[in-house]
C-alpha cells in the first residue's frame, strides 16, 4: 500500500496557489495532515480522492495512476468531506442500501449483511430506521464512516472529521479510524494536534499548499529533544520575550501570568527551564519557520 | 432597520447580472413584438380604417397579456429569491439573531424585490415604445404616442399583477421556505385562470369571470369586447367598474396571504412542514462506551462488469422516480392538471356551439395536448431537480467517489424522466375513461388510449427530456435551467422562422401533424411524423452525449475548467456514440429535406401556389373573356382503389356552345396533382400546351357554331403514393373525391387578391369589388352551370360502398371489386363528388322518395336524428317551396381528415365525420340537436341552391345560405318549439355582432354581402328572414318565397340576385312595414331598446295593474360602424340626452310572469323615443320586456327586459 504525489500544483482562479509543487509518499498505516485552516489540505485530500483535477503532478496508488483511472481509485476508496448532508427524509438503512448498490455490491443478501455490520462497527444499528437528515453531528460523522466502509477500502481520505464532535465521540470515531488503519492507508486532516498524536504511524505538516514537515510523531518529538524551553511571565513581558526569542505558543494560567514555550538549541536567560518536546511544538516550530 | 434592509437588498439586485439580463431581455422581446405588429420585418399592408392599428390603448394591453406569463415565471427568483436566499446560504440562522424585527425583515425583503421587479417589467413599456420607433415600421399603423395609454396598462395591469403575484409567490416561499414552491403557485394561479375561462367561458358569466380573473384580462374584455374597430383603434380602454372590482379584489386576496403568513412567520431554524404522524417523543441517550471494537467486514464480492452498471441504471431510476412522485410539487401539479384535464373532458360549458361525443379521438385532442403541457414542465423541472439533486443536499461527494461511470447516473435520471412521463401519460388514459364514464359513454377503445399516448406522443417527451437533461446539465442552476427551457419550447419555433428556416427539420421537436379518424386511423400520415419523432430523438441522443461531456464529477471551479473537462471527455465510446447519432441525425435530416425541397422528381415539391397563380394570371390571363362552349353532358368511369390509394378515371364531358358566336378555339386548365390526358377526338389541334401551369389550348377545325356541341375525352389518374407525398384524396377507407380532379373548359379564376402581394409581382391593381346585383351587365355566373346528362361508373374495392349522384342504377361484382353505375333523371349542378368507403346504411321512405344515411359503423349515434332532420326538412321545403326534384336523397360520411363541414350536391349532402359525432343533449335547451339542424339545412339547399342559379354578384349567398338558415330555424321550432328557436336565434345575433367586431373591411348591407361574409349570410340572414316571417307571418312570407322559386325555378338561360328574391318579399309586405326591408336588408340598422321604468300594483279584482315606461331608439352605422341617427332627408328624432331616426316602427311589448309565461305579448306602433304604455294583466308580472324575443337587431339585448320593481 504506497500513495504516491509527485509535484502536484494547483491554482484556483481566483490566484491562490492551494498545492504548491507538493511531493509526499504515503505508506500503510495512519497518516495524519496536520495544519492550519487554508493550508491545501482540503484540496489535496479532494485531488486525491479523484473529486478535483490538479493543474499538474502526479498521483499513484498501488500502481493506479489515480489522476488517469479514477474509476480503479474509485472502488478501492473510502471518503469522508469536511461536510455532507443526505437526502432528506430517507433513513441510514436506505441510504446506505444505496451507497452499497453504487459501490458495487451486486448481491442483496451481501449487501444486507455489510450493511449490518457498518452499522453495527459504528454503533447505529439501533438507529438505523431514523432519517439520517435528523442525525447528531457525532452520529454524523459515523454513518459517514459507515457508508465509506462499505467497499472495504484501501485508500481512506477523511477530512477534518473530529471538529465538533464531543471527547466521547471523536474518541469513538478516532478508534474506529485506527481499526481500519491497520490494514490500509488512511489519511485524515485535522488542525487538532492531538488527533495525530495519538493515532497516527506517519505525519505531515502542511501549510501554504507545501509539506513543510513529513515525519513520524515520534521523530518529530525526538528531534527537537532539549531544544524546548519554558518559562512564567507577565503578561506584560511577553512582546519583549517574542522579539528577543522563537516563542512558539503562550497559554495563560489561573493567575494571569503566562507560560511561555521558546525553541533554543541553548537555555535562553534565566529562568527557563528545559520542558519536554509536544507535537504541538513541531507542528508551531514548522509554521514559524516557513513564515 | 427597515431602510438598512431595503437598501442592502436593492443593491444586492442590482449587483446581480440577472436583473438586467431579465430587463434586457424583456424590453428587447417586447420591442421585437411591438416591431412585429407594426410590420417592421414584414412587408407593409394596406391600411384601411377598419385595420386593427399596432400601438393602441387595447393593444397594449394585449401584448403585456402575451408577457404576464413570461413575467409570472420570474416572480419565483426575484420574489421568492429575496426570501430564499438565506435559507439557502444558511444565513438565516446568523440574520435571525440580529437585532430587527420580522416587520422590518419581510417588509424589507417584499418592498425591495417589488422596486426590482417593478423596474425589470418597465422593460417592457420601454420595448414597446421602441418597438414604435424601428425604422422599418408601417407608420400608417401607429397612432401618436399616448403616455397615458402606456401608464395605463404599466399601473393598471402589469405592475398590480407583478405586486399581487409578487405578494402571493413572496409568502409562500417565506413560510415554506421552498423557492419551487413559488413556482408551482404561478402555475397553479395560470391553470386558476384558464379553468375560470372555461368554467365562466359561456355568455351570461362574463361578469364573474371578469370579477376572478387573477391577472384581470377578462375585466378588459367585459368593456371592449362590444367595441367597434374604431373604437379600439381610437379609445382608452376605461378604467371603471369591474376592473377596479377586480384588481380591488386580488390585491385583498394577496393582502390575506401576506398577513396570513406574516402571522404566522417566525425566526425559527426549521421551515414548516407537517406530517400526518404524530410525533412520538422518546429519550435517547447515547452509548458511549466501550468503544474499541475490532473491524471485521464481511466477505462480499464486488461487481463492476457493464451488466451490473445497467442494473444499477434500472436501480437508480427507480429511486429517482420515487423521488419524483412524492415531491408535493410533482402531486400538484398532477392534481391541477387532471382536474383540468377533467373538465375540458366534460367540456363544462359549450357556449352555444356544439359539443363533441366524447370518443377517444376527442379525448386524445385537447384535454391530452393541455396535459402534454404539464408533462412538459414537469419534465423541465425534475431533470433539473434530479441533476441537482445531490448538490442540494451536499450528498454529491459522496456519491461522486463511487466507482459508478457518468453515464450510469445520467441514464438512470434519463430512464427516471422517461418513467415519469409514462405515469402521467396513464393519467391522460384515466382521465379519458373517467370523462367517457361519467358522460354514459362506453365505447372505450384502450388499443386507441395506449397505441396514441405510448407509440405516437411519448417520443415527442423523450426528445424533450433529452434536451432538458442537456440544459440542466450544463446550467448548474435548475431554476434557471427551467427558465431557458420554457423560452425554448417557444423560441425552437420562432427563431428558426425569424432566419426563413421554416422546415420542420430545423425546429426542435416539431413534426408535420398527422391525421386521424375513426373511419381511416391515421391514413398514411403516421409514417412521416414517426420519422421526425425518430430524427428528432437522434437529435436528444445527440443531447444525451452532450450532457454526459458536461456531466459535473466533483467540483470543478469555473466554466472554463469545466469546458477543459468536456474536451478531454470527448473520446472512445462517448465520442462514437455522439458521432454516430450526430451522422444519423444530419442525414436524416438531410434525407427529409432532400425529399422535400431538393429532389425534382416529384413536381408539387416545391409548388408555390402564390408563384403559379401570379404566372397564371400572367400568362393566360388574357383568356379571361375568351367565350367557351358550356358543359352540357358528364358521362364518368371511376375506379378506386383504396388498399393503394390509387385512382383512375375516365369520361367524356360534352360541351355546348350556348354564346351568341361560333367558337374556334378551346382552353382547357386542368389538375395540378392529378395527371390527365384530354383530346376532342379529331375535332381539334392542340396549339399550345403549358405543362407547369396545366393548359391546353385548341383550335377546332372546324368552328362550334352556336348550338352546337363539342365533346372531351379525359384520362385522370393519380400521382404514384409515397411514404413522404400523398397524392389525390383516395383513402384506405373513406375517400372524397371532388370534380376539381377533372379538366375543365376556360381560364383558371385563382387570381392573388392581396393588393400588397399583387404589386411585389408587378400585377396590374385589381379591380376587387365584386359586382352589384343591380349591374344588368353581372348577371351571369361563369363557374355554375346546369348539366343535363350525369352519368357515372364507380368501382372500388369489393368491402366498400361507391357513391356519385343520381340513383343507383346497376351494382355489380367483376375481378373481385364492386362496381356502382349511377345516373341523374334532371338536370343538376356541375358540381359533384365520389364517394368510398366501408359504409353502413340505414334507409327509410318519405313519400315515396329514398332517404339513406350511409355511415361509419361505429357512428350510429345521430342518424336518427339525421334522418328526422331530412324528413322534416323535405317535408316543410315541398309543402311551402313546391316539389323536391329528385327521387331519393343522401347523406354521405367523410373521414374528418378532409375538415369539419357539411355540404351539399344533387340529391347528396356529405356531412363530417364530425356531425355524426356531436353530442347532442336533449335536456339542455342550449345545446341545439345540430345533426338535425344540419341535415334541414343541407336538404334546404336543394331548393335553395339547386334550382337556381346565382349571378355572380354581391349578396348572392342570401338566396342560399340565409335561406337555409331559415328554413333549418323553422324545421328546429317543427320539432323542438319556440323556445329553442329563439335559443338559436339570440345564439345568431350574437355571432352576428361578434362577426361585425372581427371584419376587417366593411360590413355591408343584407343585400349586398359578400361571399366570404359568413356572419352575414348565415347570422344576420337568419335573424331578419325570421323576423320578416315573424312580422309577415309564415304563411305569407313562405307565399312570397314560393312566388319567388316559381319564377327561377331551373331557369335555362338567366341568373338570379339577392334583389330579385327581395323584390317578392317586398310586395309580400303592407306599406305599413315597408321599413323593416329597408333596416333589414338595404341598410344596416340596428336598434337599442331599454325599459327604463316598470310600476305595478295589484288592483281590487285580483289583476295587475302594469306601467312600463320604455325607450326606443333605431340608427344607421355605415360599413366602419360609425353610428348615424339621421335619415336620408337629414332627420332625427330626440329625448333628453337620446337619439334616433325618425320611427314609426311595430314593435312587441311582452308581460311575464315568474315562470316566464306569456301574460301579454302585442305588437304596438311606436313614433318617439320614451314611451310609456298601461296594461291590466291577469296574473302576478315578474318581467316586462320590449321586443323581449329580440326579433329586432339590438345592439344590447340585456335591457330589453326588466324585473318588476314592488
Amino acid at each position: 500500500m504506497n500513495l504516491t504525489i509527485s509535484n502536484l500544483t494547483k491554482v484556483y482562479p481566483n490566484g491562490v496557489k492551494a498545492v504548491d509543487n507538493l511531493n509526499l509518499e504515503i505508506g500503510t498505516g495512519m497518516f495524519g495532515l496536520l495544519g492550519p485552516n487554508g493550508a491545501g489540505k482540503s484540496t489535496l485530500m479532494r485531488t486525491i480522492a479523484t473529486l478535483q483535477n490538479p493543474d499538474s503532478g502526479s498521483i499513484t496508488f498501488n500502481g493506479i495512476n489515480v489522476l488517469e483511472d479514477q474509476m480503479s481509485l474509485r472502488k478501492v476508496l473510502g471518503y469522508l468531506p469536511q461536510s455532507f448532508g443526505m437526502y432528506p427524509k430517507v433513513s441510514a438503512e436506505d441510504l446506505l442500501e444505496y451507497f452499497a448498490t453504487l459501490k458495487g455490491i451486486a448481491s442483496k443478501s451481501e449487501r444486507k449483511a455489510m450493511i449490518k455490520e457498518v452499522l453495527e462497527i459504528t454503533n447505529l444499528y439501533e438507529v438505523r430506521k431514523k432519517s439520517v437528515s435528523g442525525y447528531s453531528g457525532g452520529m454524523k460523522q459515523r454513518f459517514g464512516i459507515a457508508q465509506l466502509l462499505l467497499n472495504q477500502p484501501q485508500l481512506i481520505i477523511v477530512d477534518e472529521p473530529t471538529a465538533g464532535l464531543d471527547p466521547a465521540e471523536r474518541n469513538r470515531f478516532l478508534n474506529i479510524l485506527r481499526e481500519i488503519g491497520t490494514h490500509n492507508t488512511v489519511i485524515f486532516s485535522t488542525h487538532i494536534v492531538e488527533d495525530v498524536k495519538e493515532l497516527c504511524n506517519e505525519m505531515a505538516i502542511m501549510n501554504g499548499g507545501r509539506v513543510l514537515k513529513h515525519t513520524t510523531p515520534k521523530d518529530a518529538t525526538n528531534e527537537i529533544q532539549g531544544e524546548i524551553w519554558t518559562k512564567k511571565i507577565a503578561r506584560e513581558e511577553l512582546e519583549k520575550m517574542e522579539s528577543k526569542h522563537q516563542v512558539l505558543s503562550s497559554n495563560y494560567n489561573q493567575d494571569h501570568s503566562l507560560n511561555i514555550r521558546v525553541h533554543a538549541l541553548e537555555r535562553p536567560e534565566e529562568g527557563f527551564v528545559l520542558a519536554e518536546p509536544q507535537l504541538e511544538d513541531v507542528y508551531f516550530l514548522a509554521l514559524q519557520s516557513d513564515n | 432597520m427597515f431602510t438598512t434592509i431595503l437598501k442592502y437588498e436593492i443593491r444586492h439586485w442590482l449587483k446581480q447580472p440577472m436583473t438586467y439580463i431579465f430587463f434586457f431581455t424583456l424590453l428587447l422581446l417586447a420591442a421585437v413584438s411591438m416591431g412585429g405588429i407594426a410590420e417592421a420585418f414584414d412587408e407593409h399592408s394596406e391600411v384601411e380604417s377598419t385595420t386593427m392599428l399596432a400601438n393602441t390603448s387595447w393593444r397594449l394591453i394585449e401584448v403585456i397579456r402575451i408577457f404576464t406569463n413570461l413575467i409570472l415565471l420570474l416572480l419565483p427568483i426575484i420574489f421568492g429569491g429575496s426570501v430564499f436566499r438565506d435559507y439557502k446560504n444558511n444565513v438565516h440562522t446568523v440574520l435571525y439573531s440580529y437585532p430587527f424585527g420580522k416587520k422590518d425583515y419581510l417588509l424589507a425583503k417584499y418592498f425591495s424585490a417589488a422596486l426590482v421587479m417593478s423596474l425589470i417589467v418597465l422593460g417592457v413599456m420601454i420595448g414597446i415604445f421602441l418597438g414604435t420607433k424601428i425604422p422599418t415600421v408601417n407608420q400608417a399603423l401607429l397612432v401618436p404616442f399616448k403616455l397615458t395609454a402606456y401608464l395605463q396598462t404599466y399601473f393598471v395591469y402589469l405592475l398590480p399583477n407583478v405586486l399581487l403575484v409578487g405578494a402571493i409567490v413572496f409568502s409562500l416561499v417565506a413560510y415554506t421556505r421552498n423557492i419551487y414552491s413559488g413556482f408551482v403557485i404561478v402555475l397553479l394561479l395560470l391553470a386558476l385562470q384558464a379553468i375560470l375561462n372555461a368554467v365562466l367561458g359561456g355568455m351570461d358569466n362574463r361578469f364573474w369571470a371578469a370579477i376572478f380573473d387573477p391577472l384581470g384580462q377578462n375585466a378588459n374584455y367585459f368593456y371592449i369586447r362590444n367595441w367597434a374597430k374604431t373604437d379600439l383603434n381610437t379609445q382608452l380602454v376605461p378604467v371603471k367598474g369591474v376592473v377596479i372590482y377586480n384588481r380591488l379584489l386580488w390585491m385583498g386576496i394577496a393582502s390575506v396571504l401576506f398577513g396570513l403568513m406574516y402571522r404566522s412567520f417566525s425566526f425559527s431554524q426549521n421551515a414548516f412542514s407537517f406530517s400526518f404522524k404524530e410525533p412520538v417523543g422518546e429519550r435517547f441517550v447515547k452509548n458511549n462506551f466501550g468503544s474499541i471494537i475490532k473491524v471485521n467486514l464481511p466477505k462480499v464480492n464486488f461487481d463492476f462488469s457493464f451488466f451490473q452498471q445497467l442494473k444499477t441504471t434500472w436501480t437508480l431510476s427507480n429511486l429517482d422516480l420515487k423521488y419524483i412522485v412524492k415531491n408535493w410539487m410533482f402531486i400538484s401539479l398532477v392534481v391541477a392538471g387532471s382536474a383540468f384535464v377533467l373538465l375540458k373532458g366534460l367540456q363544462i360549458d359549450p357556449a352555444f356551439g356544439y359539443k363533441m361525443l366524447p370518443m377517444t379521438s376527442v379525448m386524445l385532442q385537447l384535454p391530452a395536448i393541455l396535459f402534454s403541457g404539464a408533462i412538459l414542465v414537469l419534465t423541465f423541472l425534475f431533470a433539473g431537480m434530479l441533476v441537482q439533486r445531490d448538490r442540494m443536499v451536499e450528498m454529491n461527494q459522496l456519491v461522486d467517489v463511487t466507482p459508478v461511470p457518468n453515464w450510469v447516473f445520467l441514464f438512470s435520471k434519463f430512464l427516471a424522466l422517461v418513467k415519469m412521463q409514462m405515469f402521467l401519460l396513464v393519467f391522460i388514459f384515466l382521465g379519458g375513461m373517467i370523462v367517457q364514464t361519467i358522460l354514459g359513454f362506453h365505447h372505450y377503445e384502450i388499443g386507441n388510449y395506449l397505441f396514441r399516448l405510448y407509440v405516437v406522443m411519448l417520443p415527442s417527451f423523450i426528445a424533450w427530456a433529452m434536451a432538458s437533461l442537456f440544459v440542466q446539465t450544463v446550467f448548474t442552476n435548475a431554476y434557471l435551467g427551467l427558465f431557458i427551457l420554457l423560452l425554448s419550447t417557444a423560441g425552437a419555433t420562432l427563431v428558426p422562422d425569424q432566419f426563413g428556416m421554416e422546415h420542420d427539420i430545423f425546429k426542435f421537436n416539431s413534426a408535420p401533424s398527422f391525421t386521424y379518424s375513426d373511419m381511416d386511423g391515421y391514413g398514411g400520415t403516421l409514417g412521416v411524423h414517426m420519422l421526425f419523432r425518430f430524427y428528432w430523438n437522434l437529435f436528444g441522443g445527440v443531447l444525451l452525449c452532450g450532457a454526459l461531456l458536461f456531466w459535473v464529477r466533483g467540483i470543478p471551479y469555473s466554466f472554463k475548467e469545466r469546458l477543459g473537462i468536456v474536451f478531454s471527455r470527448f473520446k472512445g465510446r462517448v465520442a462514437l456514440v455522439m458521432s454516430v447519432l450526430l451522422i444519423g441525425f444530419l442525414s436524416v435530416g438531410f434525407g427529409i429535406y432532400y425529399q422535400d425541397k431538393l429532389s425534382g422528381g416529384d413536381p408539387l415539391v416545391n409548388f408555390n401556389l402564390e408563384k403559379v397563380s401570379v404566372e397564371n394570371e400572367l400568362k393566360f390571363g388574357k383568356f379571361k373573356n375568351l367565350a367557351q362552349p358550356e358543359i352540357e353532358a358528364i358521362n364518368i368511369h371511376l375506379d378506386i382503389f383504396p388498399a393503394t390509394r390509387d385512382f383512375r378515371a375516365k369520361g367524356k364531358f360534352t360541351y355546348i356552345n350556348k354564346t351568341k358566336k361560333p367558337i374556334d378555339t378551346l382552353l382547357v386548365h386542368y389538375s395540378f396533382d392529378e395527371l390527365t390526358k384530354f383530346d376532342f377526338g379529331n375535332a381539334s389541334d392542340l396549339i399550345l400546351k403549358d405543362t407547369v401551369l396545366r393548359y391546353g389550348l385548341h383550335r377546332l377545325k372546324k368552328t362550334l357554331a352556336v348550338g352546337d356541341s363539342v365533346l372531351m375525352n379525359f384520362e385522370v389518374w393519380n400521382r404514384p403514393q409515397t411514404f413522404f407525398h400523398h397524392h389525390s384524396d383516395i383513402l384506405a377507407n373513406g375517400t372524397f373525391l371532388w370534380n376539381s380532379i377533372f379538366p375543365r373548359i376556360g381560364y383558371r379564376n385563382a387570381e392573388l387578391g392581396n393588393a400588397g402581394k399583387r404589386k411585389k409581382y408587378g400585377l396590374p391593381e385589381q379591380d376587387s369589388s365584386v359586382r352589384f346585383p343591380s349591374d344588368s351587365s353581372a348577371l351571369k355566373n361563369e363557374n355554375v352551370h346546369w348539366v343535363h346528362r350525369f352519368e357515372a361508373t364507380v368501382s372500388t374495392s369489393k368491402d366498400q360502398i361507391a357513391i356519385a349522384p343520381g340513383y343507383l342504377q346497376k351494382e355489380w361484382m367483376e375481378n373481385d371489386r364492386r362496381f356502382f353505375h349511377y345516373k341523374m333523371d334532371t338536370k343538376i349542378k356541375n358540381a359533384f363528388a365520389f364517394n368510398s368507403a366501408r359504409y353502413e346504411m340505414m334507409e327509410e321512405e318519405w313519400e315515396g322518395k329514398s332517404l339513406q344515411i350511409f355511415y361509419h359503423k361505429d357512428h350510429a349515434y345521430n342518424i336518427d336524428r339525421m334522418m328526422k332532420g331530412l324528413k322534416n326538412a323535405f317535408a316543410y321545403c315541398s309543402e311551402n317551396f313546391g316539389a323536391y326534384q329528385h327521387e331519393q336523397a343522401r347523406i354521405i360520411e367523410f373521414p374528418i381528415i378532409y375538415g369539419e363541414f357539411n355540404t351539399v350536391f344533387a340529391n347528396s349532402v356529405p356531412f363530417s365525420e364530425g356531425t355524426f359525432l356531436v353530442d347532442v343533449d336533449d335536456e339542455d335547451i342550449e345545446v341545439i340537436d345540430f345533426p338535425y339542424k344540419v341535415a334541414a339545412h343541407e336538404v334546404a339547399h336543394q331548393w335553395w341552391g339547386h334550382q337556381f342559379i346565382k349571378a355572380d354578384v354581391r349578396g348572392k349567398s342570401m338566396l342560399t345560405e340565409s335561406m337555409a338558415e331559415y328554413v333549418s330555424a323553422q324545421v328546429l321550432e317543427m320539432e323542438y318549439g319556440i323556445e329553442t328557436k329563439r335559443q338559436y336565434l339570440k345564439y345568431s345575433m350574437e355571432s352576428y355582432f361578434n362577426g361585425q367586431r372581427r371584419e376587417s373591411k366593411e360590413e355591408l348591407p343584407m343585400v349586398h354581402a359578400l361571399l366570404g361574409q359568413r356572419y352575414l349570410n348565415y347570422r344576420k340572414g337568419q335573424v331578419v328572414m325570421c323576423a320578416m316571417s315573424e312580422y309577415l307571418g309564415a304563411e305569407k312570407f313562405n307565399q312570397a318565397l314560393r312566388n319567388y322559386i316559381d319564377e327561377v325555378k331551373f331557369q335555362d338561360e338567366a341568373t338570379t340576385t339577392s334583389i330579385e328574391l327581395l323584390d317578392f318579399i317586398k310586395s309580400a309586405t303592407p306599406d305599413s312595414l315597408q321599413y323593416l326591408i329597408h333596416d333589414m336588408f338595404e341598410t344596416i340598422t340596428l336598434y337599442n331598446n331599454k325599459i327604463t321604468t316598470v310600476k305595478t300594483k295589484e288592483l281590487a279584482n285580483g289583476k295587475y295593474q302594469v306601467d312600463i315606461e320604455f325607450f326606443i331608439s333605431k340608427y344607421r352605422t355605415d360599413g366602419k360602424g360609425v353610428k348615424n341617427f339621421s335619415d336620408e332627408k337629414g332627420d332625427s328624432i330626440f329625448y333628453k340626452d337620446e337619439k334616433s331616426l325618425p320611427l314609426a316602427d311595430y314593435i312587441e311589448v311582452g308581460i311575464f310572469d315568474k315562470d316566464g309565461k306569456e301574460l301579454l305579448l302585442e305588437k304596438n306602433k311606436f313614433s318617439k323615443i320614451n314611451n310609456t304604455l298601461s296594461f291590466i294583466v291577469e296574473g302576478k308580472p315578474l318581467e316586462v320586456g320590449i321586443d323581449p324575443y329580440g326579433i329586432l337587431i339590438d345592439a344590447e339585448l340585456s335591457n330589453n327586459r326588466k324585473v318588476v320593481e314592488d
